[in-house]
């Protein structure tokens, strides 16, 4: 008869986007400002380090048309750290102008955004959060 | 002469689409003129996957498919009542499937490699997707689908075959997106 065994934890994170859908405040020729906070939550219980993190923008919800990808730094460089302990969270600003013709925001703009990082026994993951994109006025 | 190797019924444009001996959709003149060329195109090329054919050979029941120019994304396939349908039988399933055939890249904007690029392409990828789903319902599986690994698998699998490696179908929303009321403000004063 098979012996049980413990099956491991592994470190997962969780992210959410606030507000959702993200509002694209309009400055003029197609270009927006995407302000919004994104929480990582750890979620599976163990310990995780963000190693990036990536922001597309979607068209028809699916089809990638712009995608940047962020270091580590980008959160520390802001004064939060980089890992986030079993069970708590991590929030912070996302701030970016970037230019959106309209054709997109009419046809289902999203962003999808993309967490990679390694837990506290080394195990690799990658989650992401796809949100709508509305235009503000 | 050929035996009839479709099993699926697929209802598009109001008829029943026809299927040669490659099981490739043969469209009427009606199904020609008044549904979109990208969605005629996409079954096609679906229909010659080797997950399109299998599905259409194996999926018992009737695929009624709408295209809707106002659907948020490409194209949809709302989850029917699995126990109703268990119920029903075989020959009353019916399946709805949702196809925006609108997709147009904005100007300026350039599509990262291994991705659909043209409203063919996004329709291509529509019908692999939303299949794959009604594919899933048809074997009694509930959504959530996007978390399993088999159904990322298969969609790895198909989306390669259409072309479109790199294209995801793995995002956390399809519950909630797919089950939400839809309202439509069609004038305001």
């Amino acid at each position: 008869m098979p012996k049980e065994s413990a099956a491991p934890l592994r470190g997962r994170l969780e992210l959410e986007v606030d507000p959702n859908p993200i509002v694209a405040m309009p400055l003029g020729d197609n270009w927006y400002e995407l302000n919004f906070d994104i929480i990582m939550r750890e979620a599976g219980g163990v310990d995780v380090r963000i190693e990036d993190f990536t922001v597309d923008a979607l068209a028809f919800k699916a089809v990638p048309v712009h995608s940047q990808t962020f270091p580590a730094t980008f959160i520390t460089d802001r004064g939060y750290p980089s890992s986030i302990r079993a069970g708590k969270y991590l929030r912070f600003k996302f701030t970016r102008r970037w230019p959106l013709p309209s054709e997109l925001l009419l046809t289902g703009a999203a962003a999808r955004v993309t967490a990679r990082t390694v837990d506290a026994n080394g195990v690799r993951g990658e989650t992401s959060v796809r949100v709508g994109v509305a235009v503000g006025r | 002469m050929h035996p009839i190797v479709a099993a699926a019924l697929f209802i598009f444009c109001g008829e029943k689409v026809a299927f040669d001996r490659d099981l490739l959709p043969q469209f009427t003149p009606n199904q020609m003129q008044n549904c979109t060329a990208a969605t005629r195109d996409g079954f096609t090329r679906w229909a010659a996957t080797a997950h399109g054919r299998a599905l259409i050979r194996r999926l018992d029941g009737r695929v009624v498919i709408t295209e809707d120019l106002g659907e948020g994304g490409a194209g949809r396939a709302p989850e029917p009542s699995i126990a109703t349908m268990a119920a029903l039988g075989n020959s009353t399933r019916v399946y709805t499937l949702i196809l925006n055939p609108n997709f147009v890249i904005p100007k300026g904007m350039a599509v990262m490699p291994g991705q659909p690029v043209t409203p063919a392409d996004m329709m291509a990828a529509a019908w692999a997707g939303e299949m794959l789903h009604i594919d899933f319902y048809s074997r009694g599986i509930s959504l959530p689908h996007h978390p399993r690994p088999d159904f990322q698998e298969e969609w790895s699998a198909v989306a390669a075959e259409i072309g479109f490696p790199n294209l995801r179908h793995d995002d956390d929303d399809e519950g909630g997106y797919r089950r939400r009321a839809i309202i439509r403000i069609i004038g305001t004063h």
